[in-house]
């Protein structure tokens, strides 16, 4: 069923229609359009527009305008080809102009070369058109003296696939005569037409790398069709009204907007404005649309009827797949006969991995949910069917990451992901191969979800929302510890290490484990007997050994400060997925370089470096005017055993000037250290972020925790030549 | 005028795309290439290449890919239940080459061997330069390539062997009919991979060289010669340059001062598709359009300063990590890539590369410094040879006054680049955003030192070409500053820290060394002794002398007894080496890093 509401861009992507293209720029209508774009009279693009002193200051460029204005209309048509003897098109209209003034070099790099001419059709049967996609593009340069020179885009150089280089042809053109002080006006024109289904959603982003001197958005929408759009991060509300010819408009205009240039500690979707436009052809009866509401343009539709939306599409769903009844079968079968007294907790987890199992390994399209939506239906039947929990306990919810909007504020229900909450746990619906059940990745934690309770079947327009805010988990809780024992051989320092992650960690490793290996553990877990298990022939275990070590040596540097020499060996002993052992746990053994110093007889280690602390930040990171959002909040931990090498001994205050505390409530950085009964050197350091939103009049006091671990990236112990 | 060259590579490109693990091998592999006749030249060239891909130990899905354009065309691509598909593909530092690519995925089942075929044509034979031998993946049985001479040609093709690995020959037999046929055979290789400071993989990868198709240097230079319009430039171009030149009283002035605009003014846009591999620009259009690419750019240079009374030309040539020969040793075209201009004064010839922005006047880059060229000499070339780049030209001088504390050794600095080092900074910051140079510049100092603490940088920038950049800037040095149980601090000024040298797997190295350019480092600290200490021991003077570098290091106290000051200079000697010079590089690199580690010792009064 789900497919019913694809839209466009994905159909183009995994059917067969013929996809054509026509070939040539067709001028006529690139004139057309730049005609009417350079007509405009609108007086914010002016490229002689006084800028002040403190834009140009620090940047390479200025947007002096940037405009995006849409126009969405319905056609209807007589055609032979549709069973209703009609069309029933959505088209869209997309004109985005920017008049940038380029400043040095760097701004001219970045803007003298274009691609442009994308065209695309699909159709079904070679007759019905169903997607249409046309593109125009123009440009310009104001020249400081007042000329203004069109670009002539017959200049352009054309690049054609296919074997002739004859088919889906592009352009790409070099922006001549440009130096710094000359401003760029360009546009891009996108007509785009959907045939019954509904087009992409669009995001229209509101600030740059550059500062904005005018940013306009102008939405003109026929009634017939449904548009939503909704505000994001402090974008105040739009302009409404009607056009003479009937089309409802909204509109924004904002001056100065600072440029943002740091990205670090920053969530997009969570911090910087946008408006989210859906454009939705809710008209025809062919397709399950995806909302409820008629023609017109929506605003900021309240979230609960968007919510109310998701209730009526998972009642309506009929579950075709037999992905449950054999995952059923599998815990049956393999785990409750074997666990007859097992906790309805523990029988969930099991119904959880079995699921995923199911889901991960086969091959037929009947035997597997079909997507995330119907996994959690599968997943809630099955529990239902299970009889561990109560009917109105078992509930089906939609939750989003920090790295994108809040679920309280979605604009369409299908832009979360899923969970199943049970008295007991969350159950994550995605498919990953990095956790065990109950668990979610990093960027969920604290988050708000919404669920419904009980048998969908029972559910009616009175059924209850409920709100809920997913569980915090503490910094240690999302660790990743290293036990490392150092030794060092002449220049070489050689680690073997034990890397145990845990938490929220966990879910930026899903790369340590591979379908088969996970299922390989699963059926460890379930006891299937080997003749019954998953087979890959494709799965390569000396393959997948020599890439484990490289990941381990192009990734050195996050962990260590720099990457190994040598990884000669890797091991994931235990890949944190089943309900009885939850942590990473990964051996390895490496060799570094350059680490070891001479002074005289003596030696000098650079520990800091192997405490993976992070790097100083640059000069746009540190100055920041957003707030600070991690994905998560987590600590590192890495406990060194450093051997002194024969005829060396520790010195003493090397070892205590290794010491750090600094404690923030944002985040702390320490260090102990001591020299044992051995005259070995043991050192731990830990660097633990405690919390993820910390406001910009704490983020002094972040940086400078921050400054003190990455200051000790170069500290460093002196090892003496015993007498 | 890369493409040509260009070709080669993505020949040698499109191995590496057939197998990225070393679960896959080639059980046998044949190549032939037939060359073709025509009036006596060769008109064209068919290749058939069959491989026996298998997968060792379990399926795998591989993608197997061969580039084209317009001029070597795919004629036939196929394995089993593969179908070939065709897309463009560009370069990402050229704007346009016209490269297409033609890839399959093979799907691959244990032990059982899959045929992949392609079947090329180069239909511009003269760019039938070079048989890349590097395979993709590990050869476990015998990969043969063959060249089918037609006897037309037999006298006038002659392939050359490069970089073979050892107990690999080019063998040859003549046939009755006075074909030749050359056959090299190469088995249980392992895959090629690119090894670090190896100049192009192209260059350092196995091959067999092809010439023949222009009889002698004058037939391949009126080929050459022949893609250059009669290029009578306007009156735009010639009062542009008298303008700049205005008041000069030597050549020398206004070469400088013409390769300067046209280097920072004309943005380097590489169009090398078809002619445009060969064909320079016009000077007028250049200088409308303000981009361009080599060939351009030298057009205009030889333009301009024919405008103002120099005679000036251009020079066809090989980047010299991207070619080997020269024109005269091997008149092909994989014997050149690039092109510059030559003033040709009275008593000396200056060679201009157009493409080095902020580059210092009459920096010859280390690419072309020594490669061998030719210059247009009306009907027949002139052949020369660029000069070497001068002594010491590409310099990092690094003075500074240190302040010991207990923590840390701070430093007041000033680093100042010459030379390529100059164009090299002046060039990394230009390309980046106003707001993050400060930033870029702050780690540049650090000279990739984790813990240090730059501030206050600020950089000196004076006219485009000349001769230096300083950056002044401050630093804080936790590292910098050892403090002992016995109360002595170990100091640790690191005079040698501009000079960042990577280390390279000395072991089964088969690639020539090349570290790219000769540099030097002088530096010069001031370190103040703080009060309450005195000075322990100080280094001994250090003497390098070694395969690579000479230089030395000297600590020197003050009379006064509360500073000394350190003076050290590196210069590389070479920068170049061969394949089982890789330890000596290793050794070289490790003895400076402890002569620059050696710290002062500071003991408490």
């Amino acid at each position: 069923m789900r497919h019913h509401i694809l839209s466009f861009a994905t159909i183009i992507c995994i059917t067969a229609f013929s996809l054509t293209a026509r070939a040539g720029i067709d001028s006529k209508y690139y004139k057309k359009i730049a005609d009417k774009v350079w007509a405009s009279t609108d007086p914010a693009f002016d490229s002689a527009a006084v800028i002040p002193d403190s834009l140009t200051e620090s940047n390479s460029g200025v947007i002096i305008a940037w405009s995006d204005d849409i126009d969405v209309d319905h056609e209807v048509q007589t055609t032979l080809n549709t069973i209703s003897g009609q069309t029933n098109r959505i088209s869209k209209k997309w004109t985005n102009r920017i008049m940038v003034k380029l400043l040095d070099q760097s701004a001219i790099d970045s803007h003298s070369e274009f691609e442009f001419g994308e065209k695309k059709q699909v159709k079904f049967m070679e007759r019905v058109l169903l997607y249409d996609l046309k593109t125009a593009f123009g440009v310009r340069v104001h020249k400081p003296d007042g000329r203004i020179i069109e670009i002539d885009l017959n200049d352009a150089i054309e690049i054609g696939e296919g074997k002739k280089g004859k088919d889906n042809r592009t352009y790409k053109i070099a922006i001549p005569g440009l130096e710094p002080g000359d401003v760029l006006d360009y546009f891009r024109f996108t007509e785009e037409m959907a045939e019954t289904f509904s087009l992409e959603p669009q995001n229209l982003v509101l600030c740059a790398r550059y500062p904005i001197m005018n940013r306009k958005i102008n939405l003109a929408v026929d009634p017939a069709i449904t548009v939503e759009y909704k505000c994001y991060n402090g974008v105040p509300p739009l302009s409404r009204g009607t056009t003479e010819r009937g089309s409802l408009t909204a509109s924004l205009s904002l001056m100065n907007v600072p440029s943002v240039n740091f990205e670090k500690f920053t969530m997009k979707f969570r911090q910087l404005p946008f408006i989210r436009v859906q454009y939705l052809n809710n008209i025809d009866k062919l397709y399950i649309s995806k909302n409820s509401r008629g023609g017109g343009l929506h605003g900021d539709v309240f979230p609960g009827r968007i919510i109310s939306e998701l209730r009526d599409y998972l009642y309506n769903y009929e579950i075709e797949t037999k992905a449950g009844a054999k995952a059923l079968k599998t815990v049956k079968d393999n785990f409750l006969k074997a666990n007859p007294e097992a906790s309805p907790r523990q029988i969930a987890d099991a119904a959880w991995l079995a699921l995923m199992y199911q889901d991960l390994t086969s091959k037929g399209a009947d035997t597997k949910s079909s997507d995330e939506f119907e996994r959690a239906l599968v997943f809630s039947d099955m529990l239902r069917k299970l009889k561990i929990y109560p009917d109105d306990q078992i509930g089906i919810g939609i939750i989003n990451p920090r790295s994108d909007v809040p679920v309280s504020d979605i604009s369409a229900w299908d832009e979360s992901n899923f969970v199943i909450r049970t008295p007991d746990a969350l159950y994550y619906i995605p498919l990953h191969t990095a956790m065990s059940p109950g668990e979610l990745p990093g960027d969920f934690y604290g988050e708000g979800a919404v669920l419904y309770f009980g048998d969908r079947k029972t559910w009616t327009t009175l059924t209850p929302i409920k709100e809920y805010a997913l569980p915090h988990r503490k910094a240690s809780e999302n660790s990743a510890v290293f036990r490392d024992t150092i030794t060092i051989n002449d220049d070489k320092v050689a680690v073997k290490s034990m890397l145990k992650m845990s938490g929220a960690v966990k879910s930026l490793y899903s790369d340590l484990t591979e379908v088969p290996e996970w299922a390989s553990e699963v059926e460890d877990y379930f006891d299937i007997p080997e003749n019954r298990r998953f087979r890959d022939k494709s799965y390569d275990p000396a393959s997948r050994s020599k890439e484990l070590k490289t990941m381990l040596k192009e990734n050195g540097v996050s962990h260590y400060g720099k990457n190994p020499e040598k990884v000669t060996e890797a091991v994931v002993k235990d890949r944190g997925i089943r309900p009885d052992s939850t942590d990473i746990v990964v051996e390895s053994a490496m060799e570094f370089d350059g680490l070891v110093e001479h002074f005289g007889d003596d030696l000098g280690l650079t520990v800091g470096m192997l405490s993976g602390v992070p790097t100083r930040l640059s000069d746009n990171e540190r100055s920041r005017i957003l707030d600070v959002m991690l994905p998560f909040i987590n600590q590192e931990i890495h406990s060194m055993l450093i051997k002194a090498p024969d005829g060396y001994c520790f010195d003493e205050a090397s070892v205590e000037a290794l010491q750090r505390n600094i404690s923030d409530v944002t985040a702390q950085f320490n260090v102990q250290s001591k020299i044992n009964a051995q005259g070995d050197l043991e050192l731990n350091t830990l660097l633990r972020y405690k919390q993820a939103d910390v406001a910009l009049a704490f983020w002094p006091r972040l940086l400078k925790v921050l400054d003190e671990a990455a200051a000790f990236g170069n500290a460093s112990v002196t090892l003496v030549k015993k007498q | 005028m890369r493409d040509f060259r260009l070709i080669c590579f993505m020949i040698f490109v499109a191995f590496l795309t057939a197998a990225a693990s070393d679960n896959v091998s080639i059980r046998e592999k044949n190549v032939t290439y037939e060359l073709k006749a025509e009036k006596g030249r060769l008109s064209s060239v068919k290749k058939i290449e069959e491989t026996h891909y298998v997968a060792e130990r379990a399926d795998e899905l591989i993608m197997v890919a061969e580039f084209y354009d317009d001029r070597l065309t795919i004629d036939k691509a196929s394995a089993p239940g593969a179908k070939p598909i065709y897309r463009s593909w560009e370069s990402t530092d050229l704007f346009f080459t016209g490269s297409r690519i033609c890839a399959m995925a093979v799907s691959l089942k244990k032990g059982k061997p899959v045929k992949v075929c392609f079947e090329q044509t180069y239909t511009a034979p003269e760019q039938f330069t070079d048989i890349i031998l590097a395979p993709d993946a590990p050869i476990t049985g015998k990969a043969t390539y063959t060249v089918i001479v037609p006897s037309q040609l037999a006298e006038s093709i002659i392939l050359t062997p490069r970089n073979l690995p050892q107990g690999v020959d080019l063998s040859c037999t003549t046939g009755k009919s006075g074909d030749k046929t050359y056959s090299i055979t190469l088995s249980d290789q392992p895959k090629f991979e690119p090894e670090p400071l190896c100049g192009s993989a192209t260059a350092c990868a196995p091959r067999i060289e092809i010439s023949g198709y222009f009889k002698d240097t004058e037939d391949l230079y009126r080929y050459l010669k022949g893609h250059v319009a009669d290029d009578e430039p306007s009156s735009t171009v010639a009062a542009l340059s008298r303008q700049l030149c205005e008041g000069m009283d030597t050549d020398m002035e206004r070469i400088d001062t013409v390769a300067a605009w046209v280097r920072n003014n004309i943005r380097y846009v590489g169009i090398e598709h078809g002619v445009y591999a060969f064909r320079p620009e016009k000077a007028d259009v250049v200088l409308e359009k303000r981009f361009a690419d080599c060939k351009g750019s030298a057009n205009l240079i030889r333009a301009m300063l024919q405008a103002v009374g120099i005679d000036c030309r251009l020079v066809w040539i090989g980047s010299r990590f991207d070619t080997t020969g020269s024109w005269s040793e091997n008149p092909s075209l994989s014997a050149g890539n690039h092109m510059i201009a030559a003033a040709m004064l009275p008593d000396t010839t200056i060679f201009i590369d157009g493409t080095i922005k902020m580059a210092p006047a009459g920096l010859i880059p280390s690419a072309i410094a020594g490669q061998p060229c030719m210059i247009d000499g009306g009907d027949t070339p002139l052949l020369g040879t660029v000069p070497e780049q001068a002594p010491d030209v590409n310099k990092i001088i690094l003075n500074g006054e240190l302040e010991i504390d207990r923590n840390c050794l701070n430093g007041i600095y000033e680093a100042t680049y010459t030379g390529q080092e100059r164009l090299n900074l002046e060039n990394i910051i230009s390309s980046r955003s106003a707001y993050a140079r400060t930033g870029v510049l702050e780690r540049l100092m650090a000279f990739n030192r984790k813990g240090v603490k730059t501030g206050a940088v600020n950089l000196k920038s004076p006219a485009l070409n000349a001769p230096a950049t300083s950056v002044t800037f401050e630093e804080s040095d936790p590292s910098g500053i050892r403090v002992l149980s016995s109360g002595k601090i170990y100091v640790l000024p690191r005079p040698f820290r501009a000079a960042e040298f990577t280390r390279i797997n000395s072991e089964h190295r088969h690639s020539p060394i090349e570290t790219g350019r000769k540099k030097t480092f002088e530096t010069k600290l001031s370190i103040n002794i703080p009060e309450g200490y005195v000075i322990d021991s100080l280094p001994e003077k250090n003497i390098i002398k070694s395969a690579w570098f000479e230089g030395f290091v000297e600590y020197l106290p003050l009379p006064d007894g509360h500073s000394v000051v350190c003076e050290a200079v590196l210069r590389s000697t070479r920068d170049h080496g061969e394949p089982d010079e890789a330890n000596s590089w290793n050794e070289a690199i490790k003895e400076i890093e402890k002569i620059s580690n050696t710290p002062i010792t500071i003991k408490p009064l």
